[in-house]
C-alpha cells in the first residue's frame, strides 16, 4: 500500500509538492507575465481576456509595480509566518479597495498614494528590515486598497467588469506573493550578510526612484 | 528548470509593456546624468571609496543612505524648492570627502552617514532641477538611481584595495585625487 501511494505521488505531485518545485513557480510566473498567450483556435474561454488583461493591470503601471515590489521586499523579510499574518490585511484591503474604485473613488489620489506606500516600505526595509508585522500591516492593508482602487477598469458590462476586476485581484495578490516569496527564498538561499546589505541596497534604489516619482507626479 | 524556462519563454508572445513611450531614451538619458557630470563622478565614486576604507558596516551603509537623501534632494529639486550655494556645495563634497580619505579618517558611524547624506542633498537637488520635462520619469529615476548605485560600486571596487599596504597608499592618493578635483571645480578652475 506505501508504494502505491508513493507510485501514485509520483505520477500526480500534491499541491504542496509543487509549490516546492522552481519550475511550476517559472511557468506560473510566465503565464502572469504574458497579456497575449499563443492559442492556436481562439480563446478557448469567454472571457479570459478581461481576466488576463485585469491580471497584469496591478504590473502594467510604475506606481502599482514600485509598490508591490516595495511591498515584497518588506514582507519578504519576514517570510512565510509574518507574510501570511499581513498578507490578509492585503487580500481584505483590496476586496474593498476595488468596490471603492467601481465606486469610483479615490483614483485620481491612488497612484501618488502607491508611490507614497513604496517610498515608505522600501525605506523601512532599507532602514530597519525587521520591523515588519506593525507597519507591514498598515502597509499592506493602504496598498490593497488603493491597488484595488486604480485597478478597477471603465465601465462596461456587468460580466465583463466582474472578470476583469477578478483578473486583477488574483493578479495583485500572485504578484505580492511571488515577490515576498521570491525575496524570502533568496534569503535562506543565500542566508549571508552580503545578501541581506544587498536587499537593502535595492530597497534604498526602490526609494529613490519612488521618491523621485511622487516629486514629479505632484509636479505633473 | 532551464527546459520550464525555455517553454515559458515560447508561450510568451508579447510582454506587458503599458507605457513603452520613451523608456529607452528615459532610461538612458537618467543613466547618463550622474556619469557626464564630473563633480558628480567624483563624489559618489568618494562614496564607495570612504565606505570601503571604514570597513562594515559603513562599506554598505553609505551606500544605502546616499539614494534615499539623494532622491529627497533630487525631489526639493524638481518642486522647485530652492537650497542656497548647491553647486558649491557638489564641489566641497568631493574636497572633504577626498580630504577624509587621504587622511584616513574614521568618524562614528553616525557622522559619517549624516557627512555623506548631508552632500547628498546638493547632488539630488542639482539633478532634480535638470531632470528633462520630455523624460519617461520612471526610465529616468530608474536609469538615474542605478548609475548612482554603480558609481558607489565602482569606489568600494577601488576601495577593496586597503586590503593590502600598498593599496591603502593608492587609496590614499585616490582621495587626495578627488581632493584636487574638488577644488578645480569649487574655483571654477574645471
Amino acid at each position: 500500500m506505501p508504494e502505491e501511494a508513493q507510485l501514485r505521488s509520483q505520477a500526480w505531485p500534491s499541491f504542496s509538492a509543487l509549490l516546492k518545485r522552481p519550475a511550476f513557480h517559472a511557468l506560473v510566473l510566465a503565464g502572469a507575465c504574458s497579456p497575449d498567450l499563443a492559442f492556436a483556435h481562439g480563446r478557448p474561454i469567454p472571457g479570459l481576456e478581461g481576466f488576463y488583461t485585469g491580471m497584469v493591470h496591478p504590473l502594467s503601471a510604475p506606481p502599482q509595480l514600485l509598490a508591490l515590489l516595495a511591498l515584497g521586499l518588506l514582507l519578504g523579510q519576514g517570510w512565510p509566518q509574518k507574510f501570511i499574518i499581513v498578507w490578509r490585511a492585503f487580500a481584505l484591503a483590496a476586496i474593498a479597495g476595488l468596490a471603492l474604485g467601481i465606486a469610483g473613488y479615490g483614483h485620481s489620489l491612488g497612484e501618488r498614494a502607491l508611490l507614497v506606500i513604496a517610498l515608505t516600505a522600501s525605506s523601512l526595509t532599507a532602514i530597519a528590515p525587521t520591523w515588519v508585522i506593525v507597519p507591514g500591516r498598515l502597509l499592506a492593508g493602504a496598498g490593497g486598497l488603493f491597488l484595488g482602487m486604480v485597478s478597477t477598469p471603465d465601465p462596461g458590462p456587468l460580466g465583463a467588469m466582474i472578470t476583469t476586476i477578478t483578473g486583477s485581484y488574483v493578479g495583485a495578490n500572485l504578484a505580492l506573493f511571488y515577490a515576498s516569496g521570491g525575496i524570502g527564498w533568496l534569503r535562506d538561499r543565500f542566508n549571508k550578510p552580503w545578501a541581506l546589505i544587498g536587499f537593502r541596497i535595492i530597497a534604498a534604489w526602490i526609494a529613490a526612484i519612488s521618491c523621485l516619482m511622487l516629486a514629479l507626479n505632484i509636479v505633473s | 528548470m532551464r527546459g520550464a524556462l525555455f517553454v515559458a519563454l515560447l508561450l510568451v508572445t508579447e510582454p506587458a509593456l503599458a507605457h513603452t513611450e520613451n523608456i529607452g531614451t528615459g532610461f538612458l538619458s537618467g543613466f547618463a546624468h550622474p556619469i557626464f557630470g564630473w563633480d558628480h563622478v567624483v563624489a559618489m565614486v568618494a562614496v564607495g571609496l570612504w565606505g570601503a576604507f571604514l570597513g562594515a558596516p559603513a562599506i554598505w551603509l553609505l551606500p544605502v543612505v546616499f539614494p534615499l537623501v539623494m532622491a529627497l534632494g533630487g525631489a526639493l529639486g524638481i518642486l522647485d524648492m530652492p537650497i542656497p550655494a548647491v553647486e558649491a556645495g557638489i564641489a566641497a563634497s568631493a574636497v572633504v570627502l577626498g580630504l577624509l580619505i587621504a587622511f584616513r579618517a574614521k568618524p562614528p558611524l553616525w557622522i559619517a552617514g549624516s557627512i555623506v547624506a548631508l552632500f547628498a542633498i546638493f547632488h539630488g537637488h542639482a539633478h532634480g532641477t535638470e531632470i528633462p520635462a520630455a523624460a519617461n520619469p520612471f526610465a529616468f529615476a530608474t536609469g538615474f538611481v542605478i548609475a548612482t548605485g554603480l558609481l558607489h560600486l565602482i569606489g568600494i571596487g577601488f576601495g577593496t584595495l586597503v586590503r593590502w599596504p600598498a593599496g591603502t597608499y593608492a587609496v590614499r592618493a585616490g582621495g587626495g585625487a578627488i581632493a584636487l578635483a574638488g577644488l578645480a571645480f569649487l574655483f571654477g578652475i574645471a
